[in-house]
C-alpha cells in the first residue's frame, strides 16, 4: 500500500522493503495529476510514457539488487522554462508552443541520473517573467490551498504541484524570487541557490547574471537532497563553481536539533517595515522568537540601501531580457507569424511579425523597457546606474554578514492574492518580489520556507538568507526551525 | 515623460510592433515603472564603480571540439526550421 505524506527517504525506505515497485509509485502519482489538475493546472504536458520507462529501470536495478541511487523512484516535476530532451519545452509561450528540447540541462540529467521519474512540465509566467503565473500563454495556475488564488510566480506550476501531492519535488528557477515567492505562497520549500551553485545549462535565459535552478520539496531534508544532486560545476556553464559539500549521511532535522549549533541570526530592521502585512510579520518574528528560546542569538541588522532593490533589479533584469530575447527570430525554431508571412518583403519584417505575434504583453513590456534602459542616451542613468546600485546592495550583505551567519526576514510582504487582482497594474505586481530580488542582485543563496497560516488559513513564507555558498548553514537552520514550529 | 514617438522608437529597436492602443498602454505603463525606477537618483553612487554579477574572477574555457549528434537529434533540429531547402535553412534575402 503507497501512503501519502511521502517524503524522499520514505520512498527509498519502501523500495527497499519491497513495499511498492517504482511502476506502481509512478502510477500513483500520475493518477493524482489526472485527478486533481483538472483544477489546479500545474502541468503543462504530463510526460507518462517516461516516467513509467524511467521507474522500470529503477525497478530493473532493484531487482538485480543494485545499491539505491539519492533519487531512485522518486516522482517530480520540471519548469517548462527548462529542457528535457524529448519533450516540449514552451518557456509558458506561445513563441515556443512546440518548441520541441533537442539536449536536457545539466540540472535535469544530475536527477534523472540518480533515478527521479519525470512526471511532466510545470506550467510558469513567460518567459518567467511574472509573479503570479497569471502571465502564462496557455492559462493561470491556481493556489491549491484556494483555488481563486494564484500560486505566486513564476515557477506557480512547480510549488502547486509539489504542495497538491502531485509529485514529491520539483525543479524551478528563480530570477527575482521565482521560487520563494510561490513556495510562500503555497506552504512548501524552495531554495534559489548562490549563483553559481547549479549549472544553468538547458535553462530558457531571462536575466543571466541573477537566475539560478533550484529546488522545490514539501520539506527541508528532501529540497536539501535535491540540491545536492543537482549543485557543482559543469563546463557547460562557465559561471558555475565546484562545490565540497557532502551528498551522504545528511543529518535529519531531529539529528540537527539536538546539535550545538548556535546561528547569530540577523533580522533586516529595512524588511519589516511600511507594506508589510501584519500577520505575516507576526507569523515570522514568531518563528524568530522559537529559534531564539532554542539558543540562537538575535540581532537587528541594517541593509541600508534596500529601498533600491526593487527599482535596480527592474532594470537590470530587463535589460538582460531584452538581450536574450532577441534571439527568437521564428527562423530556426519558434513561433511563425502565417499572416504576414506572404506579405513581408524583408527578412525584418518577417521577425517583427513573428516576436510581435510569438510574445504575450508582459514579455513585450520588459522587452522595451530593457531596450529603452539600454538604448544610447540613456544608458549611464539606467543600466550603469544599476550596475552601482548592485554593488551598494551587495556591500549591505557583506557587511550585514560580518556581524551575524544568517538573515531571517519574511518571504512576501502578504499571501497568495486573488487571481486577477494585480494582473493589470505591472507595478503592483512587481512590488510581490520586494524581500526576493535583492538576493538575486547579490547573487546569495536564500531558502523560503513555510512558517504559519493567516486568518484565512493561507500560508506565510519565511526567508533565510545566507553569505555566499552557506547553503548547508541555511538547511541546518531551516530545519531547527521546521522542528521549532512542529512544537 | 516618455513620449509616444519614444515607445514607437525602442518598440522598433526591440523588433516588435505594436498597434496604436498597445503603445498607448505601454507609454502609460512605462511612465509609471520609470517613476518608480528614478528613486534611484537618490542613491549615492559617487565612490562605486559598477558591478557585473559574477563572482568568479578567473575565466573558465573548454576544448573547441566536434561533438556528435545522433541522427534523430539532428532531425529534430532540422524539423523545426520554419522554411528549409534540403538541409539548409531558408530565409528571404538579406543583400538586396
Amino acid at each position: 500500500m503507497i501512503k501519502d505524506n511521502f517524503t524522499i527517504k520514505k520512498i527509498q525506505e519502501g523500495l527497499k522493503c519491497k513495499d511498492f515497485s517504482a511502476v506502481e509509485l509512478a502510477k500513483k502519482y500520475l493518477k493524482v495529476i489526472e485527478e486533481k489538475d483538472k483544477d489546479i493546472h500545474a502541468f503543462l504536458e504530463v510526460s507518462e510514457n517516461m516516467a513509467l520507462k524511467q521507474a522500470q529501470e529503477v525497478d530493473e536495478k532493484i531487482a538485480k539488487q543494485e545499491k539505491l541511487t539519492l533519487l531512485a523512484g522518486v516522482p517530480c516535476s520540471v519548469k517548462d522554462a527548462i529542457m528535457v530532451e524529448g519533450l516540449k519545452c514552451t518557456a509558458g509561450s506561445k513563441m515556443l508552443k512546440n518548441y520541441k528540447a533537442v539536449y536536457s540541462a545539466t540540472s535535469v540529467k544530475k536527477i534523472v541520473e540518480q533515478g527521479a521519474l519525470i512526471l511532466g512540465k510545470t506550467n510558469l509566467d513567460e518567459f518567467a517573467m511574472g509573479s503570479s503565473t497569471e502571465h502564462s500563454a496557455f492559462g493561470p495556475t491556481k493556489n491549491p490551498w484556494d483555488l481563486t488564488r494564484v500560486p505566486g510566480g513564476t515557477s506557480g506550476g512547480s510549488v502547486a504541484s509539489v504542495s497538491a501531492g502531485e509529485n514529491i519535488f520539483s525543479l524551478g528557477s528563480d530570477t527575482g524570487g521565482s521560487i520563494r515567492q510561490p513556495a510562500s505562497f503555497c506552504g512548501v520549500v524552495g531554495l534559489k541557490p548562490t549563483y553559481g551553485a547549479v549549472s544553468r545549462y538547458g535553462l530558457i535565459a531571462h536575466g543571466s547574471s541573477l537566475e539560478q535552478i533550484g529546488a522545490i520539496a514539501n520539506n527541508v531534508e528532501d529540497c536539501q537532497t535535491v540540491f545536492n544532486t543537482i549543485k557543482g560545476k559543469d563546463e557547460k556553464d562557465a559561471t558555475s563553481v565546484a562545490l565540497s559539500f557532502p551528498t551522504t549521511n545528511l543529518p535529519t532535522g531531529r539529528q540537527v536539533a539536538g546539535r550545538t549549533t548556535n546561528y547569530k541570526i540577523g533580522i533586516p530592521r529595512e524588511y519589516f517595515g511600511e507594506g508589510l502585512d501584519e500577520e505575516v510579520k507576526e507569523s515570522v518574528l514568531k518563528a524568530v522568537k522559537g529559534l531564539e528560546e532554542q539558543g540562537c542569538q538575535v540581532k537587528e541588522v541594517s541593509l541600508p540601501h534596500a529601498v533600491y532593490a526593487l527599482a535596480c533589479y527592474y532594470i537590470i533584469s530587463t535589460s538582460e531580457a531584452s538581450a536574450n530575447l532577441a534571439r527568437y527570430d521564428g527562423v530556426r525554431y519558434g513561433h511563425r507569424a502565417k499572416s504576414q508571412k506572404q506579405k513581408a518583403n524583408s527578412l525584418l519584417e518577417d521577425y517583427i511579425a513573428d516576436r510581435s505575434e510569438g510574445f504575450g504583453s508582459e514579455v513585450k513590456r520588459r522587452i522595451i523597457l530593457g531596450t529603452f534602459c539600454l538604448s544610447s542616451g540613456y544608458y549611464d542613468a539606467y543600466y550603469q546606474k544599476a550596475q552601482k546600485v548592485r554593488e551598494l546592495i551587495k556591500q549591505d550583505f557583506a557587511l550585514a554578514f560580518e556581524k551575524v551567519d544568517l538573515l531571517i526576514t519574511p518571504t512576501s510582504p502578504f499571501c497568495a492574492f486573488k487571481l486577477g487582482e494585480k494582473l493589470d497594474d505591472p507595478l503592483q505586481m512587481y512590488l510581490a518580489d520586494i524581500y526576493t530580488v535583492s538576493i538575486n542582485l547579490a547573487g546569495l543563496p536564500a531558502l523560503s520556507m513555510p512558517c504559519g497560516l493567516n486568518k484565512e488559513k493561507l500560508p506565510i513564507g519565511l526567508q533565510i538568507i545566507g553569505p555566499h555558498f552557506t547553503e548547508n548553514k541555511i538547511f541546518d537552520l531551516a530545519k531547527k526551525t521546521e522542528i521549532t514550529l512542529e512544537k | 515623460m516618455i513620449s509616444k514617438e519614444d515607445v514607437k522608437k525602442i518598440t522598433d529597436l526591440a523588433r516588435l510592433r505594436l498597434s496604436e492602443e498597445e503603445i498607448a498602454k505601454m507609454q502609460k505603463d512605462l511612465a509609471e515603472i520609470l517613476e518608480y525606477i528614478n528613486l534611484l537618483n537618490k542613491a549615492d553612487v559617487s565612490l562605486v564603480k559598477a558591478s557585473f554579477g559574477s563572482k568568479n574572477k578567473e575565466n573558465f574555457l573548454r576544448p573547441d571540439k566536434v561533438q556528435s549528434i545522433s541522427e534523430g537529434t539532428r532531425q529534430d533540429i532540422l524539423g523545426q526550421f520554419s522554411e528549409k531547402q534540403g538541409d539548409y535553412l531558408k530565409v528571404k534575402k538579406i543583400l538586396t
